[in-house]
Order: structure tokens, then C-alpha cells, then sequence
């Protein structure tokens, strides 16, 4: 149950992180001043970021409620897994061999935090 | 924006720092609940009931808020392969905190430690820059 529940979450955090990169670039590159900063946090990109990281929190926190912060805060670092493989398979992007080994030491240290 | 990129590496820091303050804060809040059953959304209906766990929680989510602010805009002067490893520093943050927090207090174990360890050389591996041109 809370493994769903994380899994639910990384979704979520992973369409966000997206979306607020998408934002950004559209808004926050050509902003000169402090409230053309202000206004590029409300393009439709940062909403929908806003509203996916709303719900994320929503159900981060029943996962907070279930299990150990310490064990369930780095599984978090799967949105890098979701991102790696959907840009393979997905966005057919050549991955470097870097970010396999990023990817295998994060599943092996994942599979150890399980366990505890 | 001057000002911005001048206090990039402070931008970055109160990023990292809040977001594990955050998760620590959020943690505390649900502490407080007692007994529940029913794990579901309804849970955030009795967060709003109690007022000490909706002081934590309400704290929680201010640090992750401006948090969030500050790594977007840290972001304008760094790139996210440069930035990404340090949010790594926040996995160690929150087990620290929620170890020798006297308010969390969960168990220090070898096992995740190690398993926090392997997942930080993750995360510097899967950001780091590589030299094959398609990046």
C-alpha cells in the first residue's frame, strides 16, 4: 500500500518537475526585474506544476504517516529512474553510460532501504 | 537578476536546508496523529483538527514553498546538472534530522545508511555531465 502510494507521488513530483522546467524556460529567461520574475510564476506550466505538486504533498504525507521519514524521503530519488527510462523508451534519447550506473546505484540502494 | 546570480550558492543553500526542514516538519505534524486506521486522503481531514499537527504541517509546507522559490531561481544562474547533486545533500539532512531529532527519533541502522549512501553516488552519477555529445 504505501509503496503505491510513493509510486503515486514520484508521478506526480516527475510531471511537475517538467512542467516547472517548461515554465521557467518560457518565463524566467528573459526576465529582467523582480516583478517580470513575479508574473512568469503564473504561465500555465507553473499552475499545472503547482496543482501536481499539491496533490504529491496530499499523499506524501499519508506516506509520512505510515513509514520511518528516513526511509521513505529517499525513494524519492526514483523521479530520476521514471525520467531516465521514459526518455529512453519514450523520447528515444541515447542515454550516456553515466546515468545507468546513476540509476543501477539508486535501484541497489533503494532495494537496501526496503529491506530496513 | 544581478542580485539573484550574485547569491546563487546562498539561493541554493536555504533551498537544500528547507526542503529537509520541510520533509522533518511534515513528519512531525503527522506524528501527532494517533491510532488511525483508515489510511487515505480523510487522514488530512483530522491533520486539520489538530492544531499542533497543523502548526508543524503549515511549517512544513512554508519551508518547501520557499524552497522551491529559491531553487528556481538558483536555477537561473546554474545549470540542473550542476545543481541536481547538491538537493543530494538533503537525503543526508533528513536522516540526520529524523535520527537525532528528538522529536522524530527514528533508529540510526547500518543498513540504511548504506542504502542512503549508494542512492547520493546515484544521483551524482545519473547528473553528472558526460562528454558523449547527444547529453
Amino acid at each position: 500500500m504505501e509503496y503505491v502510494l510513493i509510486a503515486i507521488v514520484v508521478t506526480l513530483t516527475s510531471i511537475g518537475q517538467v512542467l516547472q522546467k517548461l515554465g521557467a524556460d518560457r518565463g524566467l529567461k528573459n526576465a529582467k526585474t523582480m516583478s517580470q520574475i513575479f508574473c512568469a510564476m503564473f504561465q500555465w506550466e507553473i499552475i499545472l506544476a503547482i496543482i501536481c505538486l499539491a496533490a504529491a504533498i496530499a499523499v506524501w504525507l499519508v506516506v509520512l504517516y505510515m513509514m520511518d521519514v528516513s526511509k521513505a524521503f529517499p525513494f524519492i530519488s526514483l523521479g530520476f529512474v521514471v525520467v531516465l527510462l521514459s526518455a529512453r523508451f519514450y523520447l528515444k534519447e541515447n542515454i550516456p553510460w553515466n546515468r545507468w550506473l546513476g540509476v543501477l546505484f539508486i535501484i541497489a540502494g533503494i532495494s537496501l532501504l526496503a529491506q530496513t | 537578476m544581478n542580485a539573484i546570480k550574485a547569491n546563487a550558492v546562498l539561493l541554493l543553500s536555504l533551498s537544500i536546508v528547507l526542503s529537509a526542514c520541510a520533509q522533518l516538519f511534515m513528519k512531525a505534524g503527522m506524528m501527532q496523529l494517533h491510532g488511525v486506521t483508515n489510511l487515505d486522503l480523510s487522514i488530512l481531514q483530522l491533520v486539520v483538527e489538530n492544531k499542533i499537527a497543523l502548526v508543524w504541517l503549515v511549517a512544513g509546507l512554508s519551508c518547501y514553498a520557499v524552497s522551491m522559490l529559491s531553487w528556481m531561481l538558483a536555477l537561473i544562474k546554474y545549470e540542473l546538472s550542476f545543481a541536481y547533486p547538491f538537493l543530494g545533500v538533503t537525503y543526508i539532512l533528513v536522516y540526520l534530522g529524523a535520527v537525532y531529532w528528538h522529536q522524530i527519533g527514528e533508529q540510526l541502522s547500518w543498513q540504511r545508511t548504506a542504502g542512503i549512501v549508494l542512492i547520493l553516488i546515484g544521483v551524482v552519477f545519473v547528473n553528472r555531465k558526460s562528454k558523449v555529445k547527444n547529453n
